[in-house]
């Protein structure tokens, strides 16, 4: 007869076949780097939107990839909406693309020290609006039926948290926006708050997100987001490939220092990663900061945990990398 | 607690739980993945809760049993899956009639009952938090675990019948 003792012996031996949580962590954290912004704000439902397109412009990137297009020596990416209205008080805080499937792009619009992080509560007074438009390959539709329109097109409404509501719609064939606003106000006045800027949105193509940096292998998508954020003193400039993400930051990037070396020629620190914590049992990953000739630092970070090479990875990302002057960065803080 | 905080300090813990319930590592790791990506969303109400471990672990039973909903995957163990979760080498508890069938058996029960005996034995849980998990009662809870139990203890005995006739 099979005692109690007999199963609980038999369940330790089955958990001790699990995966590895190095692994499960680096592909945890990878899709939350990507996605912060949409995991953030979208909520993830199971049915599609049954919204046509009516009366909408097309939109340049519609069936193909967007280009890059280099400028000086970074990378800058079109961005092919624009708001014509965001509510009082709130600037530009950050644009992003993924240019590989699925292709996204967001923006977010917000009072100064909003922070998106779901984990922060939204505190009275803080506004904050992100502009979010997918391909259908990669989209998580809003449910419902839609219960209002955009520029003529039915509109799906929800609210995610009890501070956001949303607005989805579809653009054109293929091709979904969702606008969500996010404040501590009546639910009423933040729907109008996200129909405002959703009826507002134009396509002129007047908006990009560049950044100085550029990995020196553009091939075997070297690249799979860009990403410019924070404020005129105190911005970010993040470049993600599927094996590592390089950051230019205008401030010393938080964390441990790791062993001093010479990067670029200038003193760095790496850290091998390979630490395994002695309560977690994982692993931590390599990385490097170094600060550069002019006074920004550079944040290297391998992505995948399990790459023995991680070290090596990450110094020769940032020895052969392009870095080039700043873009533009003073659409930060400022509003449309 | 932050998320990453949480993600340092339970991530094993919860793929073991992971592994248990759905006693397939693969599934495990892509059920906990998606669990974590969606309670990374919902942390700063997940943190909030008096055990956000506990109630990470309910997502991932309800994930699991959502998941074979959607997809109609019927979990049973292949041989490669089981084959690393038996492993080759002898096991002492085999000597005592547990061990690999008994491994085996748990794989073969239905999900439900799996969770429920999983929760009762690895996780030590009582049948009022199983069924709060489950979204059941208790008495459904009891009757999980009676009939998974009777299956693992008549399924043994019925083979160790045959194995004394041959």
């Amino acid at each position: 007869m099979t005692s109690e003792t007999d199963v609980r012996q038999a369940f330790e031996r089955i958990a001790g076949a699990a995966a590895d949580p190095d692994r499960l962590r680096a592909k945890v954290t990878a899709r939350i780097r990507t996605h912060r912004q949409r995991r953030a704000l979208l909520i993830s439902a199971g049915t599609a939107v049954g919204a046509a397109a009516v009366g909408v412009p097309a939109f340049l990137w519609l069936g193909r990839e967007p280009k890059t297009y280099p400028v000086g020596e970074g990378i800058s990416l079109p961005l092919h909406v624009r708001p014509t209205w965001i509510p009082d008080g709130t600037v530009a805080h950050s644009r992003a693309v993924n240019h590989v499937s699925p292709l996204w792009e967001s923006q977010l619009f917000a009072t100064p020290g909003f922070d998106s992080n779901p984990q922060t509560v939204v505190v009275p007074g803080s506004v904050g609006v992100l502009i979010y438009v997918e391909d259908l390959s990669g989209a998580q539709p809003l449910g419902g039926a839609p219960s209002t329109d955009v520029n003529g097109s039915p509109a799906v409404v929800a609210s995610t948290r009890e501070s956001t509501t949303s607005v989805q719609w579809t653009l054109a064939d293929g091709l979904i926006a969702t606008v969500s606003a996010i404040a501590a106000i009546d639910p009423d006045a933040r729907l109008q708050m996200a129909l405002r800027v959703a009826r507002g949105l134009v396509t002129d193509g007047l908006t990009s997100v560049a950044i100085a940096l550029r990995f020196a292998d553009m091939d075997d998508p070297a690249f799979t987001t860009v990403e410019v954020g924070g404020t005129p003193d105190n911005w970010r400039q993040q470049l993600v490939s599927p094996r590592a993400s390089a950051t230019l930051t205008s401030t010393r990037p938080q964390g441990g220092d790791g062993e001093p070396a010479t990067i670029r020629g200038r003193s760095g620190t790496v850290a091998a990663g390979g630490q395994v914590g002695h309560d977690t049992g994982l692993t931590t990953p390599p990385q490097l900061r170094v600060q550069l000739d002019d006074g920004r630092w550079l944040w290297v970070q391998a992505v995948d945990l399990s790459d023995t090479g991680g070290r090596d990875l990450v110094i020769e990302i940032a020895e052969t990398m392009t870095i080039g002057p700043n873009p533009d960065l003073s659409w930060l803080g400022r509003g449309v | 607690m932050t998320f990453d905080e949480f993600l340092a300090h339970r991530l094993r813990s919860l793929l073991h739980f992971a592994t248990v319930v759905t006693c397939d590592p693969d599934l495990a790791e892509d059920v906990l993945q998606e669990v974590l990506i969606r309670a990374y969303d919902r942390w700063r109400r997940i943190s909030a809760v008096e055990q956000p471990e506990a109630y990470v672990k309910r997502m991932v039973v309800n994930e699991y049993i959502s998941w074979r909903r959607r997809s109609a995957r019927v979990v049973t163990i292949d041989g490669e899956a089981l084959a690393r979760l038996v492993p080759p080498e002898p096991d002492p508890a085999a000597a005592t009639g547990g061990g690999d069938d008994l491994v085996a058996r748990i794989a073969r029960l239905t999900p439900r009952q799996r969770v429920v005996v999983a929760m009762r034995y690895y996780d030590d849980r009582t049948d009022a938090e199983i069924a709060e998990t489950l979204g059941c009662s208790e008495v459904t809870v009891r009757g999980h675990a009676a009939k998974a139990l009777a299956a693992l203890r008549v399924d043994m005995l019925a083979e160790r019948s045959v194995g004394h006739d041959l």
